[in-house]
């Protein structure tokens, strides 16, 4: 057998294979990519669109740690949008369509430049453990690939079974096949794994649709940044469309319910999204609506092809075509691409430590799908940490893992580590209780430093940070040092800029009025009190870092307090049975997660204040 | 594993029925040997008629119900046995006594039979808590606000509580997480308003009633006051219903405070008798007027006694003055109703810018009930009839009042336009702290209730 020496072997050339292998060079070891087609390196496999809410926090902080999401957005969107804009900076994401085939190559383009990485088209089979570690991957052309770290990112690829109608047969993507010896394998191994589904919508010739009858919806202008060093030249954008489904289109759904594999048949037993349900599971979950919004999105510059975004269904092809021709502008629609259900395996990620990597098979990483998230950006944030640590393994480095108060991928760990999942994962701002630390504005001063000490960004970006850092501590400077007082010229200004007699019956710097929610930074600039900033940024985040500070400051006093459970850690192997004290409830869900650490422990469901003292004190007693 | 534990589980004292319970895996097997005719089956949860060996000497033997819990569907979720015999504290000393020869048998400590309860997810933090007070009620009406919460109801309104905050939370979270969707619809600012301060004031009641609830465990002061020889001891006596101070019609007879507890509609009362307050006392008095007052200052209540077959003395003036300048709420009562009637209401309202609360007889016992009534009306604020659930810790209180507080930060938050998110911060750091006392609202309750109202999801 060929055999071929590597530090970190990376399976799979999605999301969250490509920002792992990305991360897992940049640090400097020799890094591997195996994929099943060369040419799908950073396919999207669903919508062509990057961000969202949340979602696009996330981009953000996957561009502070280096990564390549943001910035191939950057190149290859047609159309951006700052969402949330009137709920607050905390809960503002932007999002972007991008061209499927421009963010493919774009991706390709930036893997073939990154240093120590090399990508091979081959499938693996097999896994090589010895002692509990792994050692290595054999592929299914003969070679086996030696390495100190394995990282798993599979997607929907372990078993896949795809359905359409009473149709259905092996697949791990449209038209690429599943994975089933390495599914098996890892069952084989011990892991313990189940089943969820997700569903993807039809595509339609842009030719056969009216679109002049459809509601345009275009980006914003100027576009929101999807990196804070790395932008582009926006090209012009492109718009959207907007129908809806009519009570017709819902009885062409019900006549095919009985065909359908998700009411008809019960042959899908993996559980669903419920924020991203079938068309047939809209009806049929709320029966009294009766219209449902479809999002035509453009699948790129140089296709005619749109995506039928609101509508993923895995009905039989012609109750496909009926429902769509039902829809307004749809009547002649041609469909290019059916949609469909895919139903695989995931692993239950509870499983794995906050690294992860597996607890039961050291050296053996898990990104993305496989961990049973949904999304591509969840998928790049869980690949990046998965290469960071894989690289970190490999040179004897620390663990690299990211706190739920620092990021919105820690928070996705986090809640995967540690509460497990039984429906695809996806993330919510209300899932972090640090929410109004996780945002747009910030993700470069919560993770760009890190990203610095384990080298995962340029030099350049280094000191592009340290010059908006400069700049920061300026302006904010000059936020407290500028005052206005009462009766001034400025003060008569400003009331006219936010249409409210100020009537200040003391001088105030403008750190100060900044706090009142009727001012902003706009409206200081109005009022000419600030001079046009060319880094507009740096103002509008000190903006909101003065709107927030009250409940960040508590928020941070909160986090002080549970610094002291989250470095606790609780060593491997640590033997829950012994603790008499603790229910057998606890002990039974202690020993299930096996919690890294006490702050992860504390956040077990069900786990009582009282047994985290218990552990406490015999940590203690045992002197670890 | 846990040790098997033993315990009378009846208050002692004699009793129509005793109770003693066992919990742990060896509860049953003791029990059955002590049988004369053990059940050839024991059914779970049911009672089976036996006869208890009590002592081999005398070979005295009791009937006794025996009840048969197995794990975990016990009251502690271990195997539980219990056994109802006749109430004679002899008795059920004695049978405990032979089940803790048993080497695997050993005493409870107390309220470990609810920390076994708890540690086995039988009960709540606040059904645990309850049974806590429970054991150290003090009172009557504290054991029924104790029973109450251990049925669940305080649980019942505080999940109403917790249910409102979810729906609520799951409307404002709505609109920051599925703004682009089509079926979340911008929140109504009065509605939310509006909502917040239902809840608001829901949590405002039981703080509200949770003083009468720490009144009921803590129980209070109340001092008997006025000028020498107007019954004051008599009355402390007639409340005690037993002689305890010295009573004579020699005015100034009491010097030092006498104390003693007592209940009252089951408010727990230390009941303070005081030297009477007059002008020209002996040295010893003098120290004992002294006392009176300090005393005055420390109480909770005092009954300002007067008698209606003297005109006002200066002394009388005296102790208003001092009521006064102590802000101690009093009860105004004229006694000796039984004598001539030297001065009315009239009078002594007009002289003291007080109203008589009522008129009373120690000699005949007259109007006792109508001044316990007045007396718990004036600690509790209102009628002790606690038909509402009631918050008895300190602790929980406190949770309230902060969750109390951040929903009043929501709703000024709101009137001033702030950011949306930061009353939306605003509500998640109140459903934090009502989660410390109904159960954690975890961002998955949030979100089960968005997706289980609203069409998500494109």
């Amino acid at each position: 057998m060929q055999v071929e020496d590597y530090d970190v072997v990376v399976v799979g050339g999605g999301h969250a294979g490509v920002e792992a292998a990305a991360a897992a060079a940049r640090n400097g070891v020799e890094t591997i990519l195996l994929t099943d087609d060369y040419s799908a390196l950073g396919k999207m496999s669903c919508n062509p669109a990057v961000g969202g809410l949340s979602k696009g926090q996330i981009v953000l902080e996957i561009d502070a740690l280096g990564g390549l999401m943001g910035a191939a957005t950057e190149k290859t969107g047609i159309q951006f949008k700052m969402l949330n804009k009137s709920k607050g900076a905390a809960v503002q994401s932007p999002r972007a369509q991008c061209d499927r085939k421009l963010y493919q190559r774009c991706i390709q383009q930036k893997v073939e430049n990154i240093d120590h990485l090399s990508v091979s088209e081959d499938r693996v089979i097999d896994l090589f453990v010895k002692n509990d570690t792994i050692t290595g991957v054999k592929t299914v052309s003969g070679v086996e690939y030696r390495a100190d770290s394995v990282v798993l990112a599979t997607g929907t690829f372990l078993n896949g079974k795809i359905f359409i109608g009473l149709q259905n047969y092996p697949g791990g993507r449209r038209g690429e096949p599943a994975s089933s010896r390495l599914a098996e394998r890892l069952k084989e191994f011990g892991f313990k794994t189940a089943r969820l589904k997700t569903g993807t919508p039809p595509r339609l010739d842009g030719r056969t649709v009216d679109l002049n009858r459809l509601r345009e919806q275009s980006g914003d202008v100027p576009p929101p940044f999807f990196s804070y060093y790395r932008q582009s030249q926006r090209r012009n954008q492109r718009p959207c469309w907007l129908t809806e489904t009519n009570p017709r289109t819902h009885d062409i759904i019900r006549s095919g319910l009985d065909r359908s594999p998700l009411y008809g048949t019960e042959e899908i037993e993996g559980h669903g999204v419920r924020y991203c349900p079938s068309i047939e599971d809209k009806i049929v979950r709320f029966p009294d609506r009766d219209s449902h919004n479809i999002f035509l999105e453009p699948e790129g510059l140089q296709t005619k092809e749109i995506y039928a975004n609101g509508m993923p269904t895995s009905l039989p092809v012609d109750v496909q075509v009926d429902l769509i021709r039902s829809i307004d502008g749809l009547e002649e629609a041609f469909i290019t691409r059916w949609g469909y259900a895919i139903e695989y395996d995931y692993i239950q990620p509870t499983q794995l430590h906050a690294t992860l990597e597996t607890q039961d098979i050291d050296g053996l990483f898990l990104a993305g799908q496989i961990n049973g998230t949904t999304g591509y950006e969840e998928a790049a944030g869980q690949g990046l940490v998965a290469g960071v640590n894989a690289a970190a393994r490999s040179k004897g480095e620390e663990d690299f893992v990211l706190q739920r108060t620092e990021a919105y991928i820690g928070v996705l760990i986090d809640d995967l580590v540690t509460k497990g999942t039984n429906e695809p994962y996806r993330m919510f701002t209300s899932r972090a209780e640090h929410r109004l630390q996780l945002r747009y504005d910030n993700a470069h001063y919560r993770l760009l430093p890190r990203a610095a000490a384990r080298g995962l960004v340029s030099r350049e970006t280094i000191k592009a940070f340290e010059r908006e850092q400069a700049q920061r501590d300026e302006r904010a400077d000059q936020l407290d040092k500028k005052r206005v007082s009462p009766g001034s010229e400025a003060e008569k200004k400003l009331s006219k800029a936010i249409n409210e007699q100020l009537d200040l019956d003391e001088g105030k710097a403008l750190s100060e009025l900044l706090k009142r929610p009727e001012v902003d930074v706009q409206k200081l600039q109005e009022a000419g009190l600030i001079e046009l900033d060319l880094n507009q940024r740096v103002l509008e985040h000190l903006g909101v870092e003065i709107k927030y500070e009250g409940y960040i400051k508590r928020q941070q006093r909160q986090v002080q307090k549970q610094r002291r459970l989250e470095e606790k850690k609780i060593p491997t192997g640590f033997s829950y049975d012994k603790l008499s004290e603790l229910s057998n409830e606890s002990i039974e869900k202690l020993s299930r997660v096996r919690p890294d650490t006490v702050g992860q422990a504390e956040r077990i469901p069900g786990i009582k204040p009282t047994d985290v003292q218990i552990i406490m004190a015999h940590l203690k007693g045992s002197g670890s | 594993m846990e040790e098997t534990i033993a315990a009378i589980s009846t208050p002692p004292g004699e009793g129509g029925v005793g109770i003693i319970r066992l919990s742990g895996p060896e509860a049953l097997n003791p029990v059955l040997s002590l049988c004369n005719n053990p059940p050839k089956q024991l059914k779970p949860r049911h009672a089976h008629l036996v006869e208890l060996i009590i002592t081999n000497e005398e070979s005295i033997s009791d009937r006794a119900i025996l009840t048969y819990f197995p794990a975990p569907r016990s009251y502690t979720g271990e195997d539980v046995v219990e056994i109802s015999c006749h109430g004679s504290p002899i008795l059920l000393q004695k049978l405990l006594g032979k089940l803790l020869e048993t080497e695997s048998v050993r005493l409870a400590q107390p309220g470990e039979f609810t920390r076994r309860a708890y540690s086995n997810d039988k009960l709540d933090l606040t059904q645990a808590a309850a049974v806590g007070d429970l054991i150290s009620a003090r009172s009557e009406a504290a054991l029924k606000a104790s029973a109450r919460q251990l049925k669940g109801e305080l649980f019942e309104t505080i999940r109403d509580i917790r249910q409102r905050t979810i729906n609520l939370r799951s409307q404002v979270e709505a609109n920051l997480d599925f703004s682009d969707e089509e079926d979340v619809k911008a929140v109504n600012q009065n509605a939310l308003k509006s909502e917040i301060e239902k809840i608001e004031e829901k949590l405002s009641k039981l703080v509200e009633d949770g003083k009468v609830g720490e009144l009921l465990t803590s129980g209070c002061q109340v001092a008997i006051v006025g000028p020498p020889n107007v019954g004051k001891s008599s009355l402390f006596n007639l409340l005690l219903q037993k002689d305890r101070a010295i009573v004579t019609t020699q005015p100034g007879t009491t010097r030092d405070i006498l104390r003693e507890n007592i209940s009252i509609s089951g408010i727990p009362i230390t009941l303070h008798d005081t030297a009477g307050i007059h002008d020209t006392p002996g040295l010893i008095e003098a120290e004992g007027i002294r006392r009176s007052e300090t005393a005055l200052r420390d109480v909770d209540l005092a009954i300002f006694l007067l008698e209606a077959n003297q005109k006002l003395e200066s002394e009388a003036l005296q102790v208003n003055q001092m009521l006064e300048e102590s802000s101690t709420p009093a009860v105004l009562v004229l006694n000796k109703l039984d004598l001539e009637q030297k001065i009315t209401c009239g009078d002594v309202e007009a002289e003291l810018d007080r109203q008589v609360d009522c008129k009373i007889s120690v000699l005949e016992h007259n109007g006792i009930e109508e001044l316990e009534d007045k007396i718990v009306k004036k600690i509790s604020g209102r009628e002790l009839h606690t038909p509402n659930p009631i918050v008895t810790h300190t602790h929980q209180i406190n949770q309230l009042k902060r969750t109390i507080s951040h929903l009043g930060q929501a709703i000024s938050n709101l009137a001033t336009g702030v950011e949306y998110t930061l009353v939306a911060e605003d509500l998640r750091l109140a459903s934090e702290e009502l989660g410390k006392i109904t159960g954690k609202i975890s961002s998955e309750d949030i979100l089960d209730e968005i997706f289980s109202n609203f069409c998500i999801g494109k």
